[in-house]
Parts: structure tokens; C-alpha cells; sequence
């Protein structure tokens, strides 16, 4: 079903929308969750938790695209999760070593994020995917939106993994390059 | 600003990404390069010399398998997933192979996390199908049943590899076994008894180079290498290996006794040994027996060149059989028949291969078969010259 559709249904009421969202869209979500969670139930919990968020945010919401907006929710709520627990708040997933490797991006201190508007920063980081080539944006987004595995990542790209590390590692000094370019210090 | 901070800042860039994300996905699933590209019939290509040889047991089935028609890709919604292809090491990974190559990615309680095509037939061949929400069994289960539905495994084409990839021990052999299990079990509804070929593969880094090459699975390079280990004949290498499909791979291992990979099922078409001893075939150098399989699948390409509906008895108003015959002096001969299907008033035409031909075939391959196959197109009108 096309995503206008499924939006309709949302708008409509009906929950055939869960159900056609679950369809097109649950493995993706799926996919996300596991690889920020890394533990399938939790997993599951957050998808089935995906589709609640939506359902009381459309509407009033109507996505532009919904592809973007259930991996948004799925991520943000993986996310939420593994901040929420208290033994390891970064959980079993990808997401800390993803956090590893974004640290050579920033600072200690809290002060610049007080300064920085957000909307500057994602402005910036749009801005620096712009200049990506899309084989490259795609990797970086896969491992620091999805949170896919390096290995999974050099897989698909028919790369090693060492490659694909040394890929995002440049992928990241790049970004801080770019961020001070706009000003911005993280 | 803390590195958290930034990670949902990125989760906060323009959807346009993510939806470029998403659809690279999708078109990830159908590598641009098939790895099989698909001519008309050429699948069959190997089914042909199972088609051949299981006429000496049966009595006459046909050398060229009836065509089937091209594969038609329903617009249903994919059912493979977008996910990442094995997101965690404690996934399991299993490839089945016919043609089509099938990724499933299991989870640990043995849901199915996600299923990759790994070439273009088994993209279109998934497109049809619906795994939503399957456990291992049930997507087996489908899939198996999408695959006789598109004719990928018949009665006389009956060989699967099941692959469990990247792991070793007990509990992969155990998955293997529950999915040699649920495969054999679809006779019960299909009616056709499959033959499992099943392996675990613990290194598949080992194969992957060897895989890219051949435009093959790590699962089926595995298999071959296996093969080729055991076998002291050169003939039989990597490179002829590759082009052959799983059901003429299993028939291999049937004539070789090659114990490469686990079997489950008789694998159909496979000659006996006393046949095979009554027609010379184990004089045959190994190259000989290729070519001549090749010869005779090639033989059912060109027709189907010739005739995009894929329906070679349709096409030419006969149904070609090949049967065993004995000559005069009870030397074995091979007899292509080809009956009449549309009208009753034409007879069927025979063409007897002599113990001769058989005895020049050994010695010089596939072109004393591909000269009678010439003369045979020339009585049918067919193609000129081949």
C-alpha cells in the first residue's frame, strides 16, 4: 500500500493503518530497534511501541515521508530505552560503540551545546551530507541513524571491514571539518 | 555538547535521507549484476541431464524438460526485509539455493529476522510471496512452495542446498537438521519428494572471494569446493562446477558417492550404477559427460531461443523423449523421441543413437550428440544447421 494511503487510514481512523504500517514497515523498524537495542524482545516491544506513537501522532501529523517518520520513532524510542536502563544505559546494541565513534566529534563540555541552537546543528549536518557522494551518506547513515554493524555495513558494500571503519573514520573527521566551517563546535 | 547529543541531532537530519536510505534498501535486495542472469530456459539447463539420465530408469521421460512460462513478477508488496543482513552475530544465518538463492536471517527464538534475495530470480521469485510474521519453518515452507509453484523444483528437478552459514557446532547442526526436516516435510502437500543437500559453513569469509567470482552463493562455493577436494579427476573444478545447478550438483555427488555435503532424498533423474555400467557412461572421461549433459540442455535453449513461450511441445507439436534401446548385438543405444501432441495423423519420429555413437561420444564428447541433434532439428524444420 502507498504511503498516502496508509497516511489516510491514520487520519481516518481505522486501524487497518497499524496493521498495513506493520506490513511495510515492521521488519524495517524491527531492524532498527535490534541493532540500538541489540536484544530481540526489547526489540519488539519497541516496535509494537513504534506503532502506538504513531497512531496518537497521526494525526494531527501528516508525514511528508512516512518511511522517514516510523524510522524516526522506532529510533528515538530504541533510543529512550536504552537510556532508561539503569544497569547499562547504553545497552547490547550498536549504540555505543556508535557513541565511541562519534566522541572524536565533540567536546567535554555542555557550555557550546548551551550556545548552539539544535536547528543550527541540524541544519549543518544536512548540510554536510549534502556534500557526501550517496554511497557515502548512506554509510554514514547507516551507522550512526540505523546503527548497523561495521560488518554488516562493509558486507553490503562489498568492502572489508577494516575499509568500512577507515571509510567512517574519515566520514567523521570530515564532519567535524565541516561543522567548524559553519561555525560550530561541538 | 555530548557525543549522545550528537548521535540524536543525526537522527534529526532531513527525511529525504533517510527515505534515500530506505530505498537503497529496497533496491539492494536485486543486486544490479544478476548472478544468474536468466535466458529463456537457461535454468533448465542442467535439469536437462536429469531429465536424460532418469529415462534409462524410467523408461522414457523427457530429455528436454517441458518449458514453463518466464517468470512473471506480481506487483504485491516486497516481503524481504530492508534490515541489515545479519544484525548481530547470535543471528543465524541460512542460504537456500536451487537457482534462486534465498538468505534467511534467524533469530535466536527462531523467528525470522529478515530473508535477502541473492540474485534476481529469487527477487522476483520473493516478490510473490508474502513471510510476514513466519517463524523458520513457516518461511521454508513458503518459500519451498513458491518454488515448485514457479516450477523451480518439479518432480524431475527435485535438489535444494541448505547452507548454514557462520557458525559451527551442535546447535548449527541442529538447525540444519529442523530445516532438512521442514523441507522434506512439504511432500506431504506438494507430493514431490525433495532432495536435501545440506552443509554447515562455519568460515564463509573462506568462500566469499571464490563466490564473487563464480557470481554464486557462499553456500553453493562451499559445496563445490567440498567437491573438487574429493574428487582426483581435474575436470571437475570450480569453474565447470559453478555453471552446474544444485539438482545436477547433487546428481554429481550421486554418481561420484560424494559425501561433500549431507543428503537427504532420492535426488531424481540420478542414473544407477548398473545402468550407468550398461551405457558406457562410466568410461566416459568426466569432461565427456559434461558436454554431453551440455550439449543436450543447450539443445533445449535454442529451441526455447526459438520460442519465447518457452513451450518447446507447444512450439513444434512434440513432446522429445530419449529412451534406452539396444541394438543388434545388445550394445546400448540412446533413442530421441519425439511424439506427435497435436495431430493424431503424424506418427512419432525416432532417432536411434547407436552403440557406435555412444562409443564415439565417449571418446569424443558432445559433438557426435550434437550431430545428431543437427539432423533432428533438420527433420523437424527447426533450426538450420543448429
Amino acid at each position: 500500500m502507498e504511503d498516502d494511503a496508509i497516511i489516510q487510514l491514520f487520519w481516518e481512523r481505522s486501524e487497518r493503518a497499524i496493521e498495513e504500517t506493520r506490513i511495510k514497515y515492521g521488519k524495517y523498524c524491527h531492524s532498527i530497534a535490534f541493532n540500538i537495542l541489540g536484544n530481540p524482545e526489547d526489540s519488539e516491544e519497541c516496535v509494537n511501541d513504534t506503532y502506538l506513537r504513531v497512531w496518537n501522532s497521526i494525526p494531527p501529523n501528516r508525514p511528508q515521508v512516512l518511511t522517514a517518520y516510523v524510522g524516526k520513532v522506532t529510533r528515538n524510542l530504541a533510543l529512550d530505552r536504552v537510556r532508561a536502563r539503569s544497569a547499562d544505559r547504553r545497552g547490547g546494541g550498536e549504540t555505543a560503540l556508535a557513541l565511541d565513534e562519534l566522541e572524536d566529534c565533540v567536546s567535554d563540555g555542555d557550555q557550546l551545546a548551551l550556545r548552539q541552537d539544535s536547528r543550527e546543528i541540524i541544519d549543518a549536518l544536512n548540510g554536510f551530507l549534502e556534500t557526501l557522494t550517496a554511497d557515502e551518506r548512506n554509510v554514514f547513515l547507516r551507522r550512526y541513524w540505523s546503527m548497523e554493524p561495521v560488518a554488516d555495513i562493509a558486507q553490503r558494500y562489498d568492502m572489508s571491514v577494516s575499509k568500512a571503519a577507515s571509510m567512517l573514520h574519515r566520514l567523521r573527521a570530515r564532519l567535524k571539518k565541516h561543522l567548524l566551517k559553519e561555525g560550530i563546535t561541538l | 555538547m555530548k557525543n549522545d547529543d550528537l548521535l540524536d541531532l543525526i537522527g534529526k537530519v532531513d527525511d529525504k535521507y533517510i527515505a534515500e536510505l530506505y530505498d537503497s534498501e529496497q533496491e539492494a535486495q536485486t543486486p544490479v549484476t544478476p548472478i544468474h542472469a536468466k535466458r529463456p530456459g537457461g535454468w533448465k539447463k542442467w535439469g536437462a541431464l536429469a531429465a536424460c539420465l532418469a529415462v534409462v530408469i524410467a523408461g522414457g521421460i523427457c530429455v528436454f524438460e517441458r518449458g514453463s512460462t518466464p517468470a512473471v513478477v506480481p506487483t504485491s508488496a516486497p516481503i524481504v526485509t530492508p534490515a541489515s543482513s545479519s544484525p548481530a552475530d547470535d543471528l543465524s544465518v541460512v542460504i537456500l539455493d536451487v537457482n534462486p538463492s534465498i538468505k534467511i536471517n534467524l533469530l535466536p527464538n527462531g523467528d525470522v529476522s529478515s530473508v535477502l534475495s541473492l540474485n534476481s530470480d529469487a527477487a522476483a521469485l520473493l516478490d510473490s510471496v508474502d513471510l510476514s510474521g513466519l517463524d523458520e519453518k513457516g518461511c521454508v515452507n513458503a518459500v519451498m512452495r513458491a518454488l515448485e509453484d514457479d516450477d523451480y523444483i518439479t518432480s524431475s528437478k527435485n535438489s535444494v542446498l541448505v547452507s548454514v552459514v557462520g557458525k559451527d557446532g551442535d546447535e548449527a547442526d541442529a538447525l540444519r537438521k529442523d530445516i532438512v526436516s521442514d523441507i522434506s516435510a512439504t511432500k506431504k502437500d506438494s507430493g514431490i519428494e525433495i532432495s536435501v543437500v545440506s552443509q554447515v559453513v562455519p568460515d564463509a569469509g573462506k568462500y566469499k572471494n571464490v563466490a564473487d567470482k563464480y557470481n554464486i552463493s557462499v553456500g553453493k562455493a562451499a559445496l563445490i569446493d567440498d567437491i573438487v577436494s574429493e574428487m582426483d579427476d581435474t575436470d571437475y573444478d570450480y569453474s565447470r562446477l559453478a555453471k552446474l545447478s544444485i539438482h545436477a550438483l547433487n546428481q554429481t555427488m550421486e554418481y561420484t558417492g560424494s559425501t561433500a555435503a549431507q543428503r537427504t532424498g532420492e535426488v531424481a533423474g540420478a542414473i544407477t550404477q548398473k545402468t550407468s555400467d550398461a551405457l558406457g557412461i562410466g568410461k566416459m572421461t568426466a569432461s565427456d559427460a559434461l558436454d554431453l549433459a551440455v550439449s543436450l540442455s543447450d539443445t533445449y535453449d535454442k529451441l526455447c531461443e526459438k520460442c519465447p513461450v518457452i513451450d518447446t511441445s507447444t512450439y513444434t507439436g512434440y513432446d522429445f523423449h530419449l529412451e534406452q534401446g539396444r541394438d543388434k548385438d545388445g550394445s546400448p543405444t540412446w533413442i530421441i523421441v519425439a511424439d506427435n501432441m497435436l495431430n493424431g495423423s503424424k506418427s512419432s519420429v525416432e532417432f536411434t543413437l547407436s552403440g557406435d555413437i555412444i562409443n564415439d561420444v565417449a571418446s569424443t564428447g558432445a559433438a557426435a550428440v550434437d550431430g545428431a541433434l543437427n539432423i533432428l532439428y533438420n527433420i523437424f524444420g527447426l533450426i538450420a544447421g543448429g
